[in-house]
């Protein structure tokens, strides 16, 4: 947190202990509780209890157990982003005294309400861990890191696995990394800025695995800045979510069915339009420039050059399967050997010769083991090492 | 075109472009333009003889949406046509609508182009299109990189994308004019450097930045006869001319074919048949369905018949922008709000705003005599509007 | 031209593409009072005062704003039309065969569809009266509304159902307070005059510290049921077992309920499941009927 949003946090939370006395919490307990919290904001306290009531000094008085803590942390334990018992175990809060005494003081007071407060990019990662959506993180493996530039900034971690959440300062093995103002990741954080736009704008930039980034807008619950108070809850809105599946089944016809059969024996043809001579592939009844019937096919391939190599960034749903491809992959259309001009074939290129997907470069097909006659009996092509 | 009578454009609605509007359902979202351009036109529902709904077929995955949206098209009891011709929807519906004026057949027309992308799965919708025998399996969508690549190997690496992403930015400052607009950045043209490099890739060179939304939206237009036109309308945008250019059945649209030969074949028979010998001359402004800036910039070129290189200039000396010689997409485009069912409608709809003065903030400044339209989509189609201020001779 | 079919094969595909529709503010307040509130509510057009259930924000013939002008309706309605599903398709909400039907609800314009359930299809009829049965289970759907029931009772002295008018799925219950005369009567017809029934102090020793009534005294309130309403006057009972759950105290109200499970075609009879339910919702017994349902004496 950044000192403007502390100052005089520490002091607050101890101004208001008396008037945040819950009575049957302090019914019976005899004891003064000294404070010391360091920091540029910290000081010294000492809560006194007895017969039921509290008092507050400044100052260590007499104190049967003593506390001693970081401003930052004692304000995040005192609303709740910090576990008093994980701050006690990781050393951040060290206790001299009767430590019995500190067990019945989680029951003392009231929630202490921050007095309005800036919203700040450090308090929305703090808050995260608090905010997990556990539908959103369910079967979720992945590091994000977010890099937000300008004086509120900083780097942050988001590690999510097995349904839960950890926020680390820094960078660390992240899958995707996102970079990004201060200003405008406060603004998306209370969607006033939309995430898409800023991606698309350039005023979020991602590195890495975009995939997880588009799960990542599930992962929380909203943010509520510390100004708000308690929010108001938003009208609900219904949708029905639901996924069509229809099977179906398509008829080759004869001509494309000739194409296909001939697949299973490895080999590639094309249709030639009698009166343009044009070659199409695949096959098409007729020539729809020159409107007359196709009959004849040659035998074309399987080799050729790469023609124009389109290398897809974006992960889209596999329509027979409904299964997002992995990226990049190389849709590419091929002029295979006895072809010219727009007379390609469409298909994929191996993956790993992507970063040599040039124009001109010679190819051949990888076959699948079982023929089918369909689009898959090739599994992609593939470039030719001399 | 041979025409029985004129017919004008009267009245426009639109609602707001958005990328969720989850607080209406869809006969409310359409409602909202319908009231818009009932209001705009000073009719009632009872001035409308005939209703006309379109949108995709696969992207909301509803059927016989025309049916159930009577509750917010008001069709109930009148006649009712559906169209659906795929990204050209919105401009088929207008020609449908002044096939059916012109005819006779009705008077005052309402035709409404909607979609509501959040709902569906749009690239998934448009994989379904392909032939399920090849392309299915390999196609992506409405995605590629094929013309960035091609216009970079025919003027460079560097000009070609500094050109597209000068048309980025000027549609972006349009959007920026436009209310209703879905994407408004508030872009710098000095940030066109760094989005060339920093947006994220989606196929090749083309990146988010080039790519259009994916919008929920509504546009309604009212179309009337020349008598009623003037009845209800100070100045009407006129229909002069539409034509519709379809080209081979094999989805290979986004492959190696010349894809763009539509395109100029529509605009050399469309200017061929109205006299149009110089289209950057004598038309004054154009809205372009423009996909993504790669397609924009290249586009230019095929409909308005130009050589070279002279698409990039246009570009390049800002031209196109909104108080330029030819401004192109004062509303925004494509790129800043694609509810596609509606979107070549919204094409015809804005140049039809610019030619009866009702654009508001991003109204031209100079005056529109005659507006050219294009819509796009599906298996290479192309649709081509020709607007005018004046009544055009029949 | 003859078409060269040796090359002729299909290929099996797939569509398959999510989807989801916003109901919309209108459409969601509907859902969330039926879920919250089981409550059917509809908006009213001031102009022509129809009443649109489910409720739509605009009124479509007078295109008026209607959205604020909420009204709440009774479960109660009037089947307007309807159909039997004997077809089965993987989307259908039940295993046919079942009744669809449209209901307009009381003070409603607009009939909707739902599910009838619990009359014999060769009984149903439009006009039919009928109430909502809502679902234990939220969907956020109209499905909230598990389905529409029959309100009229049959007439006393008609003959029961008859085994191909009977349904799986339909029930009927009987309900009764258990009075101390109900136990010493029944003490008297049995014979069993066990203090545990009838003598409070010995009770008290006991480790239930009170007098309980007889566990066949509540099982016999499933009689009525059989004989009188389910399937009715006529019916046969074949086999009855119970297992005793609860004890049942003075002054409790049981409700003793049968519903066909399976119909058993050979013998032409029915299997009936039996719960034996107090004033608490607590089950205290139940078990399982065989019943031989009415033959028709006269065949029409």
């Amino acid at each position: 947190m950044t000192e403007k949003t502390t100052a005089g946090l520490v002091a607050d939370i101890f101004g208001t202990m008396e008037a945040r006395v819950i009575p049957d919490g302090v019914d019976g307990i005899t004891a003064n509780y000294g404070y010391i919290i360091t920091g540029p904001n910290g000081g010294k306290w000492t809560v006194c209890v007895a017969d039921g009531r509290v008092k507050v000094m400044e100052d260590l008085v007499k104190p049967d157990v003593t506390t001693t803590c970081a401003e930052d942390d004692w304000i995040a334990i005192t609303l709740g982003k910090l576990d008093g018992m994980t701050a006690f175990s990781s050393g951040k809060l060290k206790v001299t005294g009767d430590m019995g005494l500190l067990v019945a003081a989680a029951g003392f007071f009231e929630k202490y309400q921050p007095q309005p407060a800036e919203v700040t990019v450090a308090d929305i990662f703090a808050t995260m861990e608090s905010r997990v959506n556990p539908d959103g993180v369910k079967g979720i493996t992945a590091n994000c890191g977010y890099r937000i530039t300008g004086e509120g900034g900083g780097e942050w971690t988001v590690c999510v696995a097995y349904g839960k959440v950890k926020v680390l300062e820094g960078i660390a093995n992240p899958d995707v990394t996102t970079t990004c103002a201060d200003d405008d990741w406060i603004a998306i954080t209370l969607g006033k800025l939309d995430g898409i736009t800023a991606f698309s704008s350039g005023k979020l930039k991602v590195e890495g695995n975009l995939d997880i980034l588009s799960t990542a807008a599930r992962f929380f619950k909203k943010y509520c800045p510390p100004s708000a108070g308690p929010e108001e809850a938003p009208e609900e809105l219904i949708a029905l979510k639901q996924v069509l599946s229809i099977p179906q089944t398509f008829a080759t016809g004869p001509v494309m069915g000739h194409f296909l059969n001939a697949l299973k024996e490895k080999k590639i043809l094309a249709n030639q339009c009698p009166e343009c001579q044009r070659l199409q592939i695949p096959p098409r009844e007729v020539c729809a420039e020159c409107v007359v019937r196709c009959k004849e096919f040659v035998q074309i391939g399987p080799e050729g050059i790469i023609s124009t190599p389109d290398v897809a960034y974006y992960a889209s749903p596999d329509p027979l399967t409904g299964e997002t491809r992995e990226t990049p992959y190389c849709s590419c259309h091929f002029l295979l050997d006895g072809c010219k001009g727009h007379e390609t074939m469409w298909h994929e290129l191996k993956a790993s010769d992507i970063p040599r997907a040039e124009r001109g470069v010679r190819v051949r097909p990888v076959w699948n083991d079982t023929l089918t006659g369909s689009v898959t009996d090739i599994k992609y092509f593939e470039i030719i090492d001399d | 075109m041979k025409k029985n009578r004129n017919v004008g454009v009267i009245g426009v609605g639109q609602s707001v472009f958005s990328s969720h509007r989850e607080e209406v359902n869809q006969p409310e979202m359409i409602h909202e333009a319908v009231l818009e351009a009932l209001d705009q036109a000073g009719m009632t529902m009872d001035d409308i003889d005939c209703v006309l709904h379109g949108n995709m077929e696969l992207f909301e995955m509803v059927h016989q949406p025309d049916l159930w949206h009577t509750l917010g098209t008001g069709a109930f009891g009148k006649e009712t046509l559906r169209v659906t011709t795929g990204g050209t929807t919105g401009a088929t519906l207008v020609c449908a609508a002044d096939a059916l004026v012109a005819s006779g057949l009705h008077d005052v027309v309402m035709a409404i182009g909607f979609e509501k992308l959040q709902e569906g799965h749009t690239t998934g919708g448009i994989t379904n299109m392909a032939d399920p025998l090849w392309t299915r399996k390999l196609q992506t969508g409405a995605l590629t990189g094929m013309t960035a690549t091609q216009l970079m190997d025919e003027f460079g690496e560097e000009r070609a994308k500094r050109a597209s992403m000068l048309y980025r930015i000027t549609m972006d400052k349009h959007a920026m004019n436009n209310n209703k607009a879905h994407r408004r950045l508030g872009l710098e043209f000095d940030q066109a450097e760094d989005l060339a490099i920093n947006s994220p890739p989606l196929v090749g060179e083309l990146r988010m930045i080039h790519m259009c939304s994916q919008s929920d939206g509504t546009c309604v237009m009212i179309f009337a006869s020349e008598k009623k036109a003037r009845q209800h309308c100070k100045q009407p945008a006129w229909i002069k001319d539409h034509i519709t250019v379809h080209r081979e059945e094999n989805f290979a649209i986004f492959g190696d074919a010349p894809v763009t030969t539509t395109h100029r074949y529509a605009a050399e028979k469309l200017f061929e048949r109205n006299n149009i010998m110089d289209p950057r001359k004598e038309i004054d402004m154009m809205e372009m369905y423009d996909p993504s800036s790669w397609w924009g910039l290249d586009w230019l070129r095929e409909f308005l018949l130009l050589e070279g290189d002279e698409h990039l200039e246009m570009v390049e000396n800002g031209e196109i922008a909104l108080d330029g010689a030819f401004p192109v997409n004062p509303s925004g485009g494509v790129i800043a709000s694609n509810p596609i069912g509606a979107t070549a409608m919204v094409r015809v709809a804005e140049a039809a705003m610019q030619i009866m003065g009702t654009a508001g903030d991003h109204q031209v400044p100079k005056q529109v005599n005659t507006a050219l339209a294009s819509g796009f989509g599906g298996t290479m189609w192309t649709v081509l509007t020709l607007l005018t201020r004046d009544l055009p001779g029949l | 031209m003859t078409t060269e079919t040796k090359d002729c094969f299909t290929i099996d595909g797939k569509l398959a593409l999510p989807y989801q529709y916003f109901a919309g503010s209108t459409g969601s307040r509907f859902i969330i009072s039926l879920r919250e509130e089981k409550k059917i509510t509809g908006l009213k057009c001031n102009k022509c005062n129809k009443v649109f259930v489910p409720p739509r924000s605009t009124c479509e013939v007078c295109f008026e704003d209607i959205s604020d002008n909420w009204v709440e309706l009774p479960n109660t309605g009037t089947v307007t039309g309807f159909t039997i599903v004997r077809y089965e398709e993987p989307h259908q909400p039940l295993k046919p065969p079942y009744i669809t039907a449209l209901v307009k609800l009381d003070g409603a314009d607009t009939p909707f569809a739902h599910i009838v359930k619990g009359i014999p299809f060769s009984k149903m009829k439009t006009g039919l009266r009928v109430e909502a049965v809502f679902a234990k289970k939220t969907t956020a759907t109209i499905m909230d509304i598990d389905h529409f029931r029959p309100v009229t009772q049959r007439p006393g002295f008609e003959l029961g159902y008859t085994y191909d008018q009977l349904e799986e799925g339909m029930s009927a219950s009987f309900t009764k307070t258990i009075s101390e005369t109900d136990v010493y009567l029944f003490a008297g017809i049995s014979g069993d005059f066990n203090p545990m029934h009838l003598n409070e102090e010995f009770a008290k020793a006991t480790p239930l510290g009170t007098r309980i009534a007889h566990g066949a005294l509540p099982q016999s309130l499933i009689a009525p049921v059989l004989g009188m309403k389910l399937p009715g006057l006529g019916t046969i009972a074949l086999e009855v077992t119970t297992r005793f759950k609860a004890p049942t105290y003075f002054g409790d109200t049981i409700t003793a309920t049968g519903e066909i499970v399976e119909k058993l075609p050979e013998r032409r009879w029915v299997r009936m499941a039996l719960t034996f339910t107090n004033q608490h919702n607590k089950l205290v017994a139940e078990g399982s009927a065989l019943v031989m349902p009415p033959v028709p004496m006269d065949k029409e």
